[in-house]
């Protein structure tokens, strides 16, 4: 079929050519967004035949209208370009410019553009094998001119919709487009349309024997074109009208037609049709029983023709059939058996090309199933891998997550935990800092300036600048020895003792502990035994506290006793709890238990004699 | 004169019993070193005067006050640090000498306590009692000669020191004339809204209409009356002021 889209852009060759001239003579007096379409123009107007100058024109357009950004002018100097491209049989890359030409496009400001850019890509698909591709673009172009009621283009679009649609092999709808062609193209005159439109008819009639029709159309083209003198449309007619005469019996016409289409071939140089006009003309002779007439012409075309041409076939039958009307029935069988020859050959040869085609076809398939499998494979290999590497990344950034999360948790852990050391080393600090106690004691000091007692003065401030020191240097120690803790407890409470001065202490170490070789934290036992002054035995005329360092194994055990009234729930037990709330958070930063320290109180004979505080601290004696 | 000593603390009592009789010839002291001897002595006794210590090993100098049905007398409270009971103290125009005393300050609460009017401190005790543990107030008790007030802080426009006065103007056109110094209340009142502007004023931020910057720069108040600025407080005004704007 594709011949008659061809013949459809050569019809309308002279018609274009003369245009060029006016163009040319334009383009030297135009700039600018003008200057761009009539270069258009020119490059359309070689669509007839010289693909280079398309494409030169074309490309001409698409440069200046780039630079005058001249959006339309692009558009169309790229369908010019596609269609240069597509005349050359470059179909994909004349896809890309059409496509491209589509990309830039607007739909709705221009509607016609973007159907010619169907129509062009359409056609691209045709060529290119794809008819039911064609199918939808022609389609979408035929509906664009259709909207814009732009008959002209429309006539084509319906051509060539019939040509698709007779390729897919949709006969009757091919039929009806052909007839849409055709009244359009006969309303407008559109003779490049009109004259291949008819053709196509007629040909469709002929395949299907309907010898009226077919003679109606392919003479209708014939009488048109030998009008118009268009030679090569007349040379189509007469392709088709000796065999529709032969098959009608008006044998002089096949023959005269056949005799015309002869001389038109021979003209246009085509010995292949000029051939087959050959045959129908000898068609003709035996028709009209000149068959020696018939028979000499077919001997000369079987000479000329190779087995494999068809025509080789029917001229073997007809030089049969003529020999059996000559009587020559030894002539005849040889024809018959050289046709059966040809024809078994050209079958077996067909069925041989139909096999190959299948195993050809077979082998594509098996090839590209294979090729798809190894994509597929690799797809697969590309993926695993690609899974496995994101494993790998993630179980690495994971591990790394962790790592650096632990690291975090740890710092973070070691930082609060200094921070919750250092608080504690402040509020042991503070707590013994305690400004009651501190006001207190210059209370005291004061007592002896105004009572004129300037020596025990002396004393007690000495003292209780020791007692500070001590306080701020082992406030910052983690660990002190036993011996050093007991010379702060006899000096706090030897301080104390001025405060409340019929206090009695007694500090007592275990026989088997050496308290130079036991390291405790610094002022663990004081909160208790400041408590025991303040509510236990404070305002008591006999009022005692005892203290004692027990070993319990490999722990220490240390004991604060006061002789007071026992444990207060009231609101003025607020320093003591602040007191027992500090140790208890040294003792658990110690890692020790609760049940570390015990506070009761002494009960003998139903009576309560002051509070016993236990405070166990473990893994502090060697051996 | 009668005095009366409450405090757990040995060598307070001693110290301030020596420096009253060092300089009061005819003054008689009662000492207590808690909270139940203490009501048993001021009754008993019937002091004109009472040094009370806030914290003691069975209670507290308010818990005392609480046991005790008129207390008629001045008392002066006597406490071994900056406790948080001072702000409460301070706000209920009650007087207090830190430990350790200075002999000078305990003279004075005496002749103040001699030269007073038997006066019914009921009122400023219960408030005292009421918010010994707030860290905000919205009420402040003024006392001068004859009265006590009880005055919302929002109703307070601004203070002026007046020699070691200080005159309090109020919302509602009472002007008070406090016996203490301006210092004192600017310290007292500094965290609750109130700006030094000036040597000699102290103002409610609450009341305050706009800073004209005329002149020199004056305040003017809600209620119209002008403020003078010291020309290097201005900063310091304008910062309260936007703190107080975006509070």
């Amino acid at each position: 079929m594709r011949y008659i889209l061809i013949l459809l852009s050569l019809a309308c060759t002279e018609h274009l050519i003369a245009q060029q001239d006016s163009l040319y003579q334009k383009l030297y007096s135009s700039s600018g967004v003008q200057r761009v379409d009539v270069l258009t123009d020119i490059a359309r107007s070689f669509q007839v035949g010289a693909a280079d100058s398309v494409f030169k024109y074309g490309a001409l357009a698409y440069r200046e209208a780039q630079q005058l950004n001249y959006n339309n002018g692009q558009v169309k100097a790229l369908l010019n370009l596609g269609l240069a491209k597509r005349m050359i049989s470059q179909y994909d890359s004349s896809l890309v410019y059409f496509n491209k030409a589509l990309s830039q496009c607007d739909s709705v400001d221009t509607p016609d553009l973007v159907a010619e850019l169907h129509m062009g890509i359409g056609g691209a698909y045709y060529y290119k094998g794809m008819p039911d591709v064609a199918l939808t673009y022609f389609t979408r172009a035929a509906e664009g001119f259709e909207k814009l009621n732009l008959e002209e283009r429309l006539t084509s679009a319906y051509s060539n919709l019939g040509i698709v649609m007779n390729a897919v092999g949709q006969g009757e709808k091919a039929l009806e487009y052909y007839r849409k062609a055709l009244a359009y193209a006969t309303k407008h005159d559109l003779l490049n349309v009109k004259l291949p439109t008819l053709i196509n008819i007629a040909v469709y009639y002929d395949n299907l024997e309907n010898n009226d029709s077919a003679f109606y159309y392919a003479n209708r083209c014939y009488e048109v074109s030998k009008q118009k003198n268009l030679k090569y449309a007349m040379a189509r007619a007469l392709l088709i009208l000796p065999g529709v005469y032969s098959r009608m019996e008006l044998y002089p016409q096949a023959l005269s037609s056949a005799r015309e289409g002869k001389a038109l071939f021979k003209e246009m140089g085509d010995s292949a049709k000029l051939r087959s006009m050959t045959y129908e003309e000898a068609a003709a002779y035996a028709g009209l029983k000149q068959h020696d007439r018939a028979l000499r012409m077919c001997k000369q075309l079987i000479e000329t023709l190779d087995d494999g041409q068809s025509l080789k076939e029917k001229v073997l039958l007809l030089a049969s059939k003529v020999s059996t009307a000559l009587g020559d029935h030894q002539q005849a069988l040889t024809y018959h058996e050289a046709f059966f020859e040809v024809y078994k050959n050209a079958s077996i040869e067909k069925q041989k090309q139909q096999l190959t085609e299948l195993e050809l076809k077979y082998d594509t398939d098996r090839k590209s199933r294979e090729i798809q499998q190894l994509a597929d494979q690799a797809r697969i290999q590309e993926l695993t891998i690609q899974r496995q590497s994101i494993a790998i990344i993630s179980g690495v950034a994971v591990f790394v997550a962790i790592i650096l999360a632990s690291f975090l948790y740890w710092r973070q852990k070691s930082l609060r935990k200094n921070l919750r050391v250092i608080q504690l080393e402040n509020s042991l600090l503070r707590n013994q800092m305690n400004p009651h106690f501190i006001f207190n004691a210059l209370s005291a000091i004061q007592k002896f300036v105004v009572k004129g007692d300037a020596m025990q003065g002396a004393s007690f401030i000495s003292r209780f600048a020791q007692l500070m020191r001590r306080y701020l240097q082992q406030s910052r120690q983690e660990n002190i020895s036993l011996s050093e803790e007991i010379e702060t407890l006899t000096n706090y409470l030897d301080v104390q003792r001025l405060r409340f001065s019929n206090l009695k202490y007694e500090i007592s170490v275990d026989e088997s502990i050496n308290p130079d070789t036991i390291y405790i934290p610094p002022l663990m036992a004081q909160p208790f035994i400041e408590n025991a002054l303040e509510h236990g035995v404070s305002g008591k005329v006999d009022g005692k506290v005892e203290i004692s360092f027990d070993q319990q194994g490999h722990d220490l055990k240390v004991t604060i006793r006061d002789n007071g009234e026992g444990l207060r729930t009231d609101k003025g037990a607020d320093h003591a709890s602040m007191a027992t709330r500090i140790t208890m958070e040294r003792l658990e930063q110690m890692g020790t238990s609760a049940d570390d320290l015990k506070v009761r109180n002494v009960i003998e004979d139903g009576n309560i004699h002051g509070v016993e505080v236990s405070l166990v601290l473990r893994n502090r004696i060697a051996g | 004169m009668r005095i009366a000593l409450i405090d757990d603390e040995a060598s307070v009592r001693e110290t301030v019993g020596i420096i009253l009789r060092h300089h009061f010839t005819e003054v008689q002291i009662a000492e207590a070193n808690s909270v139940a001897q203490g009501v048993s002595i001021v009754n008993d006794f019937k002091p004109d005067l009472v040094f009370l210590d806030i914290e003691m090993g069975d209670g507290t100098g308010f818990d005392l006050l609480t046991r005790l049905d008129n207390v008629s007398f001045p008392v002066v409270f006597v406490t071994a640090h900056d406790h948080y009971a001072i702000k409460a103290i301070k706000f209920s125009a009650l007087d207090y000498i830190l430990k350790p005393a200075d002999p000078e300050e305990i003279v004075k609460a005496v002749k103040k306590a001699a030269g007073a009017m038997a006066k019914d401190h009921h009122a400023q005790h219960d408030f005292l009692r009421k918010h010994a543990n707030d860290e905000h107030f919205d009420r402040i008790v003024l006392s001068d000669q004859s009265n006590v007030y009880l005055v919302k802080l929002e109703d307070i426009i601004s203070c002026k020191a007046e020699d070691n006065y200080t005159q309090f103007m109020l919302n509602d056109g009472r002007e008070l004339m406090i016996s203490r110094t301006l210092k004192y209340y600017d310290e007292l009142l500094r965290t609750q809204g109130f700006v030094r502007v000036h040597q000699s004023y102290l103002i409610n931020l609450h009341h305050l209409d706009r800073f004209d910057k005329r002149e020199g720069g004056e305040l003017v108040m809600k209620n119209g009356s002008l403020i003078p600025v010291a020309s290097r407080r201005k900063e310091v005004v304008m910062e309260a002021l936007r703190h107080y704007k975006a509070w």
